[in-house]
């Protein structure tokens, strides 16, 4: 389905004149509080944005080792965060505060993405075959299996590779949404007991691939999320793959609108002015956009 | 899981293949992670031991994973 001539597209109001707030590489993000913590990969830093006045304040990471992921973060109730390296081998522990880097060790297997499942830590994993849980929750030392959320079998391995990538963006106190980068435009918002609702969300790419399995084998998926925020009022989403062409392919367009959905409705959808990159806040009368072009900005909503 | 398996001999055999008809059949402007993974198992390929293989195999692996997610995320 390409939603988009049903619903009226409402143009995006960024803030003018101010000052440029910029990210080098998008780590991942967490609210809290009067803030969004953003992971900063380049140069590597965590920046505080203000969420009332979007004001940056950036403490760079202080402790060496090895460079970390853009695979999300978990943020925790002690001030620090939580975040992978070394292609997902490591997870480290980050103080807020100051940056420094805390403490390191080896997971037992490697994670594609780090988020919280509010007081504990949650881990996506990288599996190699289908049927196997794909999030995982720490209990203590170990990690075990949580939510429905199963591995997917692919025709070739390259198709299971691509087609078990899985993301996780912003929830509430009551759920989590979660999405696989390929596939229909479903989001699982994955509740605090482990059961998964899957919503249905609008997408501006084809309902098929163009492409049968060719050359690249990404081609043979669409990509119609990119990011998405759960808060009290319903679910955002912003798009990824818009039009036929897959992100990776000459001329692709991608994350340009952004749509609220509740209760299996869509209630509006935001045509942005470039590209997004991810939703950093959501809240009444108003997003926080973090765009491709690294700039942060706020997007006035009904 | 046991990420090991890839770089077996009986799972490199079949990427390898594959890995041969990406590189082959690849347009010049596809800046394909599979690609990268293809060429990363055919040098992987090359290695001495079986471990050598097993752990480049795997890091090829991870490395791919981490380019889909720039590349689709």
């Amino acid at each position: 389905m390409i939603l988009s001539l049903a619903l009226c597209v409402l143009p995006a109001a960024s803030t003018a004149g101010e000052p440029p707030r910029l990210v080098g590489e998008f780590g991942g993000r967490a609210v809290s509080g009067s803030d969004i913590l953003v992971l900063d990969l380049a140069p590597p830093a965590i920046r505080l944005v203000d969420r009332r006045t979007l004001t940056v304040r950036t403490t760079p990471l202080s402790g060496g080792g090895g460079r970390l992921d853009p695979y999300g973060i978990a943020a925790h109730r002690d001030g620090t965060v939580s975040a992978l390296a070394d292609r997902g081998r490591t997870l480290v522990r980050l103080s807020a505060a100051t940056g420094e880097r805390l403490e390191s060790r080896r997971l037992p297997e490697p994670g594609q993405g780090v988020t919280s499942f509010w007081d504990r830590l949650g881990l996506i994993a990288i599996r190699l075959r289908a049927g196997e849980p794909l999030l995982l929750e720490q209990a203590g030392e170990r990690f075990r299996p949580f939510s429905t959320i199963l591995s997917r079998s692919g025709a070739t391995p390259a198709a299971h590779l691509i087609g078990n990538l899985l993301r996780c963006g912003s929830g509430t106190e009551g759920a989590l949404p979660c999405w696989f980068l390929a596939g229909p435009p479903d989001v699982a918002l994955v509740h605090r007991d482990g059961s998964v609702t899957r919503i249905r969300v609008p997408t501006f790419a084809p309902a098929v691939a163009r492409k049968a399995a060719g050359w690249d084998p990404g081609a043979a998926f669409v990509y119609p999320v990119r990011d998405a925020f759960l808060e009290p009022g319903g679910l955002w989403v912003l798009s990824n793959q818009e039009g036929d062409r897959t992100p990776l392919e000459e001329g692709a367009v991608r994350a340009r609108h952004v749509a609220h959905v509740r209760e299996g409705r869509t209630l509006q959808v935001i045509a942005l002015d470039r590209e997004g990159r991810a939703i950093l806040d959501a809240g009444p009368g108003r997003l926080v956009m973090l765009y491709a072009d690294r700039s942060i900005g706020a997007v006035s909503v009904r | 899981m046991n990420l090991s398996r890839i770089a077996s001999p009986r799972t490199l055999v079949p990427a390898l293949a594959l890995a041969a008809g990406l590189v082959s059949a690849a347009p010049a402007h596809g800046a394909s992670c599979i690609q990268g993974y293809a060429q990363c198992l055919v040098d992987a390929s090359d290695l001495a031991t079986w471990w050598q293989r097993t752990a480049a195999g795997i890091d090829c692996y991870l490395d791919t994973v981490a380019c889909l997610k720039g590349a689709y995320g």
